[in-house]
This record gives C-alpha cells, sequence and structure tokens, in this order.
C-alpha cells in the first residue's frame, strides 16, 4: 500500500462526513428534526475545530504528539476506546437493521461479515473507504430518485432533551472528524495523489465538511417524508458500512496504524476491537452469544492481521 | 592453451564463440589494451582482436557464412541464394514467404544488377540496395533474428571486418484488407479495422496521428515466438509513471511465446486474479487513436487484430466511439441506456430472487399472487430454476459463439424457441422466471467488455440472493464495490471519474457534454492538465 492511500482529498472528506451523519441520523435521530439538526449543528462545529486544530497535522497520532506530549500515547488508547465503542454499536445496530428483514432472533449472525467488511476496508487504508463512499453518492442519487414513489412517515418538530442526545449519538465519536480532517491533504500537498492534483475542484476541507453537515440534514428530511422503499433500505445498509468504516479507520490511525506497520500494532487493533466488542455485549445483555461474538471478531481479525501481513510482505 | 609473449591461444567449441567473443569485449571495456589476444578454435574458426580504439576482426567468410546456414539446418522454406557479379559473390538469406521475393528482386537483385553493368562490380552496398530500411547487422543474434523476421540479410565475402551483415526490409507484409471488425460495428464512422499485422496496424494510427509526437517503441517478448509488440503514445500527452509501468510489466515477462493480445493482456493486467479488465482492446483504429490522444498508451501486438490500450477505466465500456458523432442528448440519453440495462443485467436476477424467496411482502400483492400462481407445477425451488434458466442460456451462448455460423443460427433457434418453450410446458422454467432470465441476459449484451465478468458477477448474486435474502443480495454487491473502489489500472483509479470523482470526467461518462466543451484531456488518465479544445466560437 502506497502512503498516499492513507489520505482522503476535501470531496472525499465532504462524502465521508455526509455519509457518516445521514446514518447516525437515520440510526439515532427517529424522525426528530431537531435531532438532526442538532447533530447538523455539533458536527458543523466539529468540523470548524477540527480543521483549525489538525492543520498540518498528518495523522491523529502527530495531533495528539504535539498536543500532549509524553501523555499523547495513553490519550490516544482512551480515544481509540471511545472511537471502538460507537464502531461496536453501529455494528449491532447495523446488525439490528438487517435483522428486522430477515425476521428470527439471533441479531449477531450478521456481525461476522460486516466486521470482515470492515477489516478489509481498514487494510485497504483511507483511500479505498473513501473512494467505496464515493460510489454511495451514485446510489443515493438513485435512492433520492426512485424515493419519490414511496412514502415516508414524515419528520416531527417535537423539541425534547432526548433530541440532544440522540445529536450526540449520531455524531458518535468526535475522533472520527479529527482522523478525517488530520488525514485531509489539500491542493500543493506532496500527498496528494496525481487524481486530485489535476481535478479542477478543489474546496476547503472545513468548507467541504460544513456544507456535508447541512446536506445530510437536508437529505434526512427528504428522506423522512418520501423515503421507505427497499431501495432505500439497501442504501441505508451501504451509508452504515461508510459508517462502520469510518469507525475502524478513526481507531485505526488513533492507534498509529499506518504509520508503524509492525505486526504489534495490527496485533493491537486486533485485540483492541475485539475487547470493545465484549465490553459492548456485555454492557448491552448480548453476551449470552459468547461463541457467536468470538466468531464475529476474531475470524475477522485474524484475516485483517494476515491482510495487513500479506501487504507489508509484498511492499517489501 | 598456450601463452606466448603477445598472443593467447585457446582451444574452443564451436558454440562457445559467441560467449567468448562478449567476454572479450567485456574485457576491452575493462581496459587492457595493450595485449593482443587471438581465440582459435579445432576447425580453425579464429578472431583476432587488435586492442585499443579500433577493433579489428578478420574472419574466414565461409566458415562464418556455414555458421550461419547451419542455424537454419533443416528449414525447408531457408534459402540462402548466391548471386556473383564479375566474380564478386553475394548471399541473400531469407526466409520464403516471410521476405518478399518481389521485394528483394526490386530493393536488392535489380540495383545490384544495375549498378554492376553500370561501373562493376566496386560499388557502396548502402547506396544501391533501395529497400525501404537498410542497416548493419554488427552481432551475430542481429544477423540470426533478421532472417527470422522476414528480412533480407545480404553477406558477401569482403565485408567490413565489424559487420556480420547488411539487412534490408523486404518483409512479406501481405495480409487480410483492413475490414471492418465484426465484433465493433458502427452507423456512423470509419469502417476499417486493424489487421493481423503490426506495422500495418501502426500505419492506420500514423494516418489519424499525423504528429512527430505520437511516439513508437519495438519490442520483443517471448524467447522463442519473439513476438514483435510496439508501444505507440504522444509524449506529451502520456501518463509517465502508466508508461513506465508498462514498460516493467512488459520487460519482467518470462514466457517463451506470445501469440496473442489476449495472452500479453493477461500478463500485464492489475493484479493476479482481475474479474474486469484493466487493459483495454479495440479493433477499430478511429477509437485507439481518439484513446491514445487522451493520453493513453496503445500496445500492437504482431499477429492479433485486437490492439490493447492501457491504462483502463470501468466507464470505458459505456463509451462507444460513434457517441461522439451524435447529438449530446442523444448520446447522455444511450449512455445512461446502457448504464442501466448493465446494472439490470447484473443485478435484477438476484434482488428478484432475494425478494421473492425471502422478502415477499416487499412486492406488491397482485404480483406475489400471480407469481404463485405460475409457479403451481414448478418441480424445482426459484433458485435452482432461475441457475437452470442461466445455465441453459450460458451454454446456448458459448455453443452459438463457436459453432460455424451457418450452424449457430439453427442452434440459436433450437435452443431459444424449442427448448426455451419445452422447458417451461415441462414445469422446469417458469414464464416469469424466463422473462426475468432472456432479460438480464439482453441487457448484458449491451456492454461487450463487461459481459463475461457481469455474468460471473451475476451468478454470485443470485447465489446469495437465493441463499441470503437481501443480505446475501447486499454482502456481495458491497464487496465488489469495496473490491472495484481499490482497484486501479497502471495506478489510476478504476471507477474514475465517479471515484474518485472527477468534474471534467463526468462531462464524458453518463452525461456527454458537447465535444467542444471537453476542453481538457482527461486528467485522470493522462496525469497532466492538458487542454485540448479552446472551445466552440
Amino acid at each position: 500500500m502506497k502512503e498516499r492511500d492513507f489520505f482522503v482529498s476535501a470531496p472525499q472528506l465532504f462524502c465521508f462526513v455526509l455519509f457518516y451523519l445521514l446514518s447516525g441520523m437515520m440510526l439515532f435521530c427517529g424522525g426528530s428534526f431537531f435531532a438532526a439538526l442538532f447533530t447538523a449543528l455539533f458536527s458543523a462545529c466539529l468540523c470548524v475545530i477540527a480543521a483549525g486544530i489538525c492543520r498540518s497535522k498528518s495523522s491523529s497520532s502527530e495531533l495528539y504528539g504535539v498536543a500532549f506530549g509524553v501523555f499523547s500515547r495513553p490519550l490516544r488508547l482512551v480515544a481509540a476506546f471511545f472511537s471502538a465503542l460507537p464502531l461496536a454499536g453501529t455494528l449491532s445496530a447495523f446488525s439490528e437493521s438487517i435483522q428486522a428483514f430477515h425476521g428470527g432472533e439471533d441479531t449477531l449472525a450478521f456481525a461476522p461479515l460486516l466486521a470482515l467488511f470492515c477489516v478489509f476496508g481498514v487494510a485497504g487504508g483511507f483511500s479505498r473507504a473513501a473512494r467505496f463512499s464515493e460510489l454511495c453518492v451514485f446510489a443515493l442519487a438513485g435512492a433520492v430518485l426512485l424515493a419519490l414513489f414511496g412514502g415516508g412517515d414524515g419528520v416531527n418538530f417535537f423539541f425534547g432533551e432526548s433530541a440532544l442526545f440522540s445529536g450526540f449519538d449520531a455524531i458518535g465519536a468526535p475522533a472520527v472528524f479529527f482522523s478525517l480532517y488530520a488525514r485531509c491533504v489539500t491542493q500543493g500537498s506532496e500527498k496528494m495523489s496525481d487524481f486530485a492534483v489535476n481535478s479542477a475542484f478543489h474546496p476547503s476541507p472545513l468548507s467541504a465538511g460544513a456544507y456535508a453537515a447541512g446536506a445530510s440534514l437536508i437529505l434526512y428530511a427528504y428522506f423522512c417524508f418520501v423515503g421507505n422503499n427497499i431501495l432505500f433500505a439497501l442504501l441505508s445498509w451501504f451509508l452504515l458500512l461508510t459508517r462502520l468504516l469510518l469507525f475502524a479507520l478513526a481507531t485505526a490511525d488513533l492507534l498509529a496504524y499506518p504509520e508503524k506497520r509492525e505486526g504489534a500494532k495490527c496485533a493491537l487493533i486486533a485485540a483492541a476491537f475485539c475487547a470493545f466488542w465484549i465490553i459492548f455485549a456485555s454492557l448491552f445483555g448480548e453476551i449470552s452469544a459468547k461463541t457467536q461474538v468470538f466468531a464475529a471478531v476474531i475470524l475477522p481479525c485474524a484475516l485483517f492481521i494476515c491482510s495487513v501481513f500479506v501487504g507489508e510482505k509484498a511492499a517489501a | 592453451m598456450q601463452r606466448t609473449a603477445s598472443c593467447v591461444y585457446f582451444n574452443i567449441q564451436r558454440e562457445y564463440y559467441i560467449t567468448l567473443k562478449q567476454k572479450f569485449q567485456y574485457l576491452l571495456q575493462k581496459n587492457l589494451k595493450k595485449n593482443k589476444i587471438f581465440f582459435e578454435d579445432n576447425n580453425n574458426y579464429k578472431l583476432y582482436y587488435e586492442l585499443g580504439d579500433n577493433i579489428l576482426e578478420e574472419r574466414e567468410f565461409e566458415r562464418l557464412f556455414g555458421n550461419l546456414t547451419s542455424e537454419f539446418a533443416c528449414m525447408s522454406d531457408f534459402c540462402a541464394r548466391k548471386l556473383s557479379f564479375g566474380g564478386k559473390d553475394f548471399f541473400i538469406l531469407y526466409i520464403i514467404g516471410h521476405g518478399s521475393k518481389d521485394l528483394i528482386n526490386r530493393f536488392v537483385i535489380e540495383p545490384l544488377s544495375a549498378a554492376y553493368l553500370r561501373g562493376g562490380s566496386e560499388f557502396p552496398l548502402g547506396d544501391i540496395v533501395t529497400g525501404g530500411w537498410f542497416s548493419r547487422a554488427l552481432d551475430f543474434e542481429t544477423a540470426k533474428n533478421t532472417v527470422l523476421e522476414g528480412n533480407a540479410l545480404i553477406v558477401f565475402p569482403d565485408m567490413p571486418p565489424d559487420i556480420f551483415g547488411y539487412i534490408c526490409a523486404v518483409k512479406n507484409d501481405e495480409g487480410r484488407a483492413a475490414t471492418e471488425p465484426e465484433t465493433e460495428n458502427v452507423v456512423r464512422g470509419p469502417h476499417d479495422g486493424f489487421t493481423e499485422s503490426s506495422a500495418g496496424n501502426a500505419i492506420l494510427l500514423r494516418r489519424r496521428i499525423k504528429s512527430e509526437k505520437l511516439k513508437s517503441e519495438k519490442l520483443a517478448i517471448g524467447s522463442l515466438t519473439k513476438t514483435e509488440v510496439i508501444l505507440m503514445y504522444i509524449s506529451d500527452l502520456v501518463n509517465r509513471k502508466a508508461l513506465a509501468a508498462l514498460k516493467r510489466r512488459l520487460a519482467d515477462i518470462k514466457s517463451d511465446a506470445i501469440v496473442d493480445s489476449g495472452s500479453l493482456e493477461m500478463y500485464i493486467q492489475d493484479g493476479r486474479h482481475a474479474l474486469y479488465p484493466t487493459v483495454g482492446n479495440s479493433e477499430r483504429p478511429d477509437k485507439v487513436a481518439a484513446k491514445i490522444l487522451e493520453g493513453r498508451i496503445a500496445l500492437l501486438v504482431d499477429g492479433s487484430p485486437v490492439v490493447l490500450t492501457v491504462p483502463y477505466l470501468f466507464c470505458e465500456g459505456f463509451q462507444v466511439s460513434e457517441d461522439y458523432a451524435k447529438s449530446p442528448f442523444f448520446a447522455t440519453f444511450v449512455r445512461s441506456l446502457r448504464f442501466l440495462a448493465v446494472m439490470l443485467g447484473i443485478f435484477l436476477p438476484g434482488l428478484f430472487l432475494a425478494l421473492t424467496e425471502h422478502h415477499m411482502e416487499f412486492l406488491p400483492q397482485e404480483m406475489a399472487d400471480f407469481m404463485a400462481k405460475t409457479r403451481e407445477d414448478m418441480t424445482v425451488s426459484l433458485t435452482w430454476e432461475i441457475i437452470t434458466a442461466f445455465l441453459i442460456f450460458e451454454i446456448l451462448r458459448e455453443v452459438g459463439l463457436r459453432m460455424p455460423k451457418a450452424v449457430g443460427s439453427a442452434v440459436g433457434i433450437v435452443g431459444s424457441l424449442i427448448l426455451g418453450e419445452s422447458a417451461v410446458k415441462a414445469g422446469i422454467i417458469s414464464p416469469f422466471v424466463l422473462i426475468i432470465v432472456a432479460f438480464s441476459a439482453v441487457c448484458n449484451f449491451i456492454c461487450a467488455p463487461y459481459m463475461n465478468p457481469n455474468s460471473i458477477l451475476r451468478f454470485a448474486l443470485i447465489l446469495a440472493g437465493g441463499s441470503f435474502g437481501l443480505f446475501g443480495f447486499f454482502a456481495v454487491s458491497t464487496a465488489a464495490f469495496l473490491l472495484g473502489a481499490g482497484k486501479s489500472s497502471f495506478g489510476v483509479p478504476y471507477f474514475s471519474p465517479f471515484a474518485p470523482l472527477s468534474a471534467e470526467g463526468l462531462c464524458d461518462f453518463l452525461y456527454m457534454s458537447p465535444i467542444w466543451k471537453m476542453k481538457k484531456v482527461p486528467p485522470a488518465v493522462s496525469g497532466k492538465n492538458a487542454v485540448r479544445t479552446e472551445g466552440k466560437a
């Protein structure tokens, strides 16, 4: 994998933020306009802060290193923990969403494959996930058109404190924003791909994030009014996968992957991923299916480690 | 081995002759300039080098000639023709049929004869021989390969010591006419096509791009076949990284034979087990010329009418050269149709199966009832029904392709009409499934480059959708998208211009802007910001 595969352009950041927020809204806002509004506002603020702080930084580890010096490592681990928690939450919610279509009670049955996708996405660096999110734009365009033939439930305008909390839930982990902005390259950077260099469109990362927040609010409201068909369900799965990939990438970034691609780091990611999943499952009473938890986590983690090692070997 | 004050003698076998010569030249490079060294074998096979700035080589002509002709022993089509002009002998070596007799007569024999009649046997050969290309073979291998390539090698006793012979291009380029390729028909556009001659194909491209910036590099690939491969590109537009990657991959080919551009494609494509093509191909000179003008590199393989182009992006499969001669509105409409058809061809059977087998509640009630009614007498499950229908279709398609044309149409009739109708009557395939399969199959034909990979992906989606419903369908399509997103062709993202997004590229994908509005060469391909047109006045 090339170094450039770990960086994203501003249009890719736009797609990432848009789908991350839209999927968060779909998961947590429950048709509440104010919850979605708060999500958009919070995330826009986060974008402003992250764009300011992450300027001239190229990774989360560098950002933490500059800010916290010797304490950066434990703090990064804590941050990784807090970005892995919503990762596990999204994985569970994603599985439940699929379960809703299939019936039955075995929610975690879908988790192994989702986790595998997650691992596969991380192994491909930021660029693969970013291109996947760009492909989702076309799926979104199709869903927007077809949604006109569907029938939505509409949005509710009741304001309550739950809307505020839903907004926080939808945002998930702020580490995602910091990681994205740290990895976002602007015009003139050596890390920018040839493709991005020659592109005529070079928005600033700050405006890309802010516009994405606004666009997510509009799209959420639109789908609440006219959505609800089978293609919309499939689209929401694609968005959820983008969200999952982002959590995984942010966690990996905080654990200093890919700058130090030693096996130890990869094992750490795998172990952390495994541990977080078990913690999350126990918190929510889903620890009963321990075997499935391990099957859902250990197999993809092992595959992840293998894929990284194979990648390193090929690069060497 | 004997060593005297000034000379070294080696007793060597004939086959070591070339090796020793090469080693000796290496010694020369190491500045061993003050020795005189002779190589002499058991059969008086002799080399004499006077060390210093000038290298002189004395050979016994007959020995050399015998050595050369022995390389072509047991080749009934090899010809060593002797000509004598006033006691001076000339030998013309060529392969009958590969080298053109007519050209040898016109370019070599007649000029030699005329020159002798004018002024006797003393004349500079280079000024006399009138072939299109005339050069010197400076070593034994070049002399041998010259003959094998279909050229003529002219040798005579009193050649300068550092020359093994003179090469005259008389290659027989006779082949079929540049007729329109059957695989890429157009209603409006040029009707010529590439042939099996790489040199002829290069000319077809040169006729379209009359610029000194159109460069061509010739390579020989395959230790046995020594297949001629010509790279053609425009020096100002070509993506340098892609060109370097291509040359590296070509140099890395360790094979004895490259007999067709298809096998070369397998060697140079990105990834070991790529499902979708990352190397483009075409039999149309206008299409390849247009691709070269966008910064791509063309590979012309001798013996193949299919010219390869790199980098190759997913969007190229939807572009047809005729689109550029149509109204942009209609071109946009047609391209959108192609894209929709390809998507339906891949996803429709899998989605249909996932919905009908696992999520019937998503279908309208009338449709669900109708389907249940048509499947009342069915003996197999819907999944097997669709798989069977597609397998029958794929077999018929393959048979139709391989059979002679006259029989192929009969097979088509038997397959489509008799077999299809019988299958419905026998309760193996329901009419509803037949419609889905037939429509999906027809949709797949709209985009020829992706016909085969789409069939594989479609089967995967059918199996996943049939086994696991929407989740299986989603899982396989997501895996395909994720794999595709990480894919690239010679360093250019495969899904560009839509992933990564590029405004310039999108003007020539589903939406086609007027050609005068496409002001820049696609930056994704060329890696440059080159201007193509200033627009329309």
